[in-house]
């Protein structure tokens, strides 16, 4: 079989094992991330996927020349495979079209990637051709102030026929930076990748820590925890459907919002010390106690902030100039969401019932019975439908957990194991984050970080197609996608 | 001589107090949101900036640029000439000056529309187009309105309309009027590129009408297009008071009347700055592609308005 790699993933040495394919040969897991990993000299790439009933499954390929494409069994792959054709060199055969991702012509030198980066052919757009058709070239700056993105519309009239991105403009090599670090002082570098979504980001590269250490969190840490996530996915959706709003003119919903998301991140500020729960977690446990009388003053808090959300989203959502807006507007197909592997609030506004607190429970969520809120239709509406219904889901995990806090320590050491693999997926606002850690003597060898908005950006393309081009900006802020957490 | 006076004092207040009016307006919108919102007179500092700023022009640009924003003050400049305020009469009157009302707007629009083409940038061309398409749809309403009261009137001056309209009893409202009314609304709506037609303050280029015109200029071009857009949204609104309510308007050149006809204008502006800043408060901006329809209703009432005259007394 050797020299065959191209044709099969199938058992060629010790380390190989076949992905899982039904009789059609359609791939019948969830594809979560492709990377590559260099030890030794010679190139792994692992394929993270979930598989349905059996949890995450890490599967290992020991590169020796091209490797057969995943992209006609998994289209999710795309992505992902330009990604380690541009870092590690390998060639994917039956790619429909590889060429690099995060290299194009507005780097001019090497990038602080992993592996090798090679020099190859810099990315290009597709022409789209025929009468009447206009290209539209916007970003990467923008009249307002959000991070750096270019987009190619082609467009016939006002409607789009074509949209291509090119993200990685803030591309800061997170994965090389994590590379020599000791692994437990390294949560600043999580936090750092995606503002936003800092919490979810340490939490999960914590427990990648933890898995690793093979640690036991104390349960009042984990608690803690909870309550950061939550409290990060309360915030995040709240100011969402605030900006939703303000992108279709409508400003009173969207000053009412962004008025409820700062009481809410004062509170933080008050209780934890930090707005947005950075430095709150170590690997171990949390570095924050959360006292009885602070947990009462903060639940209090959320109380008035989501009773308050609440009054002004119905109304705003019930409004017919805005559902005239929302609704029909930005469209992704059930099949192309699952063909594209999305996750998060996308998918689930789309009928997927994806969530990573349900399907693979970690810390806190290992007790609860979590009834995972999905919606239909797959537009703008559908997705701030759905961001509503989990304001609701997490006010109520928040305000339980808030009543009766465990009692116990908040960190505990870890055990000295400082060698070794794992990974933690971790339901942040946007989606499923996964975190994959390879240690050797405390120190990180490798670490790739999968965001929820590296899976999710592919998507968004399929959504704006068939729409004008004046609602882009709305269909691209129902996916408020992080671009920082997807260039890394 | 004091008639002529107080023409050149109205004209200026049209152009003068214009950022104050768009400051009050978004002070209003402030205290709907629940913000304390800038001060009133922020729009004055705003021009007051842009105007002591280099003026950055793209390379590709020629004279049609540089000289756009200035044709378009200049042409609202002189549209605000034509119109009465403190009394029936006004700096600039000639019969049908209504047709060289419309057609100065219009003017500004075309200067603007060619600048922003010439500027070279593909959101200056998208928004000239989006531009042309609105000022197409509102012109004939627009049109039509002043018709029908040109016609109710028997003159084809916006002074003597206004003239005409103080002889008549405010109770006796003709339907004429109100259709005139609501389709000049909707009109006001889209020339001075308010919500739910345009917003004024969004980032978004791509949702933009008039800002995507002039997002390439800066300094004092980018001053002279705010002012003469404000000054535009003044004049729509003097126009519907000058139409439709002129009562309290001074018919006699005294100071006692011209203060009580600066008062009662006052009044009636705020009134309309009030309605104006509740409605862009309570409706999300329309879908690129409704604005027609939208436009479409303020012609049906302007040409119900116009053959409704032939069935109205005189």
């Amino acid at each position: 079989m050797k020299g065959n790699a191209a044709n099969q993933w199938g058992p060629e040495s010790g380390r190989n094992e076949a992905l899982p394919l039904d009789a059609d040969r359609r791939f019948t897991g969830r594809l979560v991330s492709i990377f590559g990993d260099n030890t030794g000299g010679t190139t792994i790439l692992h394929y993270l996927v979930d598989l349905p009933g059996a949890g995450y499954g890490d599967f290992e390929y020991v590169v020796a020349g091209p490797v057969r494409s995943m992209t006609p069994v998994a289209p999710a792959a795309s992505w992902h495979e330009r990604e380690v054709h541009e870092q590690y060199g390998v060639e994917f055969i039956g790619h429909p079209h590889l060429r690099p991702l995060m290299r194009h012509s507005r780097f001019d030198s090497g990038l602080p990637s992993n592996g090798s980066t090679q020099e190859m052919e810099e990315s290009q757009f597709l022409r789209v051709q025929g009468e009447g058709v206009c290209e539209i070239p916007v970003g990467p700056v923008h009249a307002g102030i959000i991070e750096p993105g270019h987009f190619r519309f082609s467009v016939v009239g006002d409607t789009v026929l074509h949209l291509q991105l090119r993200l990685f403009y803030t591309h800061k090599g997170t994965e090389k930076l994590f590379e020599g670090r000791v692994a437990t002082d390294a949560v600043p570098i999580a936090e750092s990748v995606s503002g936003d979504n800092c919490f979810a980001h340490a939490v999960a590269y914590c427990q990648a820590v933890e898995g690793v250490h093979q640690a036991i969190v104390p349960p009042k840490a984990n608690a803690i925890r909870l309550i950061g996530l939550e409290l990060e996915r309360l915030l995040a959706h709240i100011g969402d459907l605030g900006a939703l709003c303000g992108d279709v003119g409508f400003a009173v919903p969207a000053a009412y919002c962004a008025r409820i998301k700062e009481d809410l991140l004062q509170a933080s500020a008050k209780i934890v010390g930090t707005r947005y729960w950075r430095g709150v977690a170590v690997p171990g446990g949390v570095r924050h106690e959360i006292g009885s009388a602070d947990g009462r003053e903060l639940k209090e808090s959320i109380r008035i902030a989501v009773e308050d959300f609440v009054g002004i989203a119905e109304q705003a959502l019930r409004t017919p100039s805005l559902e005239d807006r929302f609704e029909g507007a930005g469209i992704l197909a059930p099949n192309r969401a699952a063909d594209l592997a999305v996750v998060g609030p996308v998918a689930r506004a789309c009928g997927i019932a994806l969530d990573v607190r349900r399907d693979h429970p970690y810390g806190a969520y290992k007790n609860l019975n979590f009834d995972v809120p999905t919606w239909h239709y797959g537009d703008v509406m559908a997705r701030a439908r759905i961001r509503m219904m989990e304001v609701h889901a997490s006010a109520r995990l928040l305000l339980d957990y808030l009543e009766a806090l465990p009692a116990g320590p908040i960190w505990l050491p870890l055990p000295a194991i400082s060698t070794g693999r794992a990974f933690a997926a971790v339901e942040a606002p946007r989606g499923e984050l996964v975190y994959w850690l390879r240690v050797e003597e405390g120190k990180i060898a490798r670490c790739h970080v999968r965001s929820p908005s590296f899976q999710n950006w592919p998507a968004l393309p399929f959504a704006v197609t068939g729409n004008i081009i004046a609602d882009f900006p709305l269909i691209n802020k129902s996916f408020n996608l992080s671009y920082s957490g997807c260039d890394r | 001589m004091m008639g002529f006076v107080i023409n050149i004092v109205q004209m200026l207040l049209l152009v003068l107090a214009a950022p104050l009016l768009r400051g009050i307006i978004s002070k209003l919108k402030a205290w709907i949101q629940k913000r304390q919102g800038a001060s009133v007179w922020r729009p004055y500092a705003n021009l007051w900036k842009l105007f002591h700023k280099e003026e950055l022009v793209p390379n590709t640009a020629t004279l049609i640029f540089r000289s756009a924003p200035v044709v378009a003050f200049a042409a609202t400049v002189v549209a605000a000439a034509f119109l009465p305020v403190l009394h029936p009469a006004a700096f600039l009157t000639l019969d049908g000056d209504i047709f060289l009302f419309v057609y100065l707007l219009a003017i500004g629009r075309f200067a603007m529309s060619l600048g922003a083409l010439d500027g070279g940038s593909s959101f200056g061309g998208m928004g000239s187009s989006r531009e042309a398409l609105v000022a197409a749809l509102a012109e004939a309403p627009l049109f039509l309105v002043l018709t029908a009261l040109a016609i109710l009137a028997r003159t084809g001056s916006l002074s003597e309309i206004a003239a005409w309209t103080i002889r008549q009893n405010f109770f006796d409202v003709s339907t004429v009027h109100l259709l005139a009314l609501a389709a000049l609304a909707i009109v006001a709506v889209a020339e001075t590129g308010r919500i739910p037609v345009d917003n004024p303050t969004t980032h978004l280029e791509l949702t933009m009408i008039h800002e995507a015109m002039v997002l390439e200029y800066s300094g004092p071009s980018l001053a002279l297009i705010e002012w003469s857009q404000a000054i535009k949204l003044n004049l729509l609104a003097t126009l519907m008071i000058g139409l439709f309510a002129p009562w309290g308007m001074s018919l006699t050149v005294t100071p006692l009347g011209l203060a009580a006809a600066l008062g009662t204008y006052a009044l009636k502006l705020a009134c309309l700055v009030i309605g104006l800043a509740v409605v862009e408060s309570s409706v999300a901006k329309l879908r690129m592609y409704a604005v027609p329809d939208f436009l479409r209703v303020a012609s049906a009432l302007a040409i119900l308005a116009v053959i409704f005259t032939a069935i109205t007394k005189r």
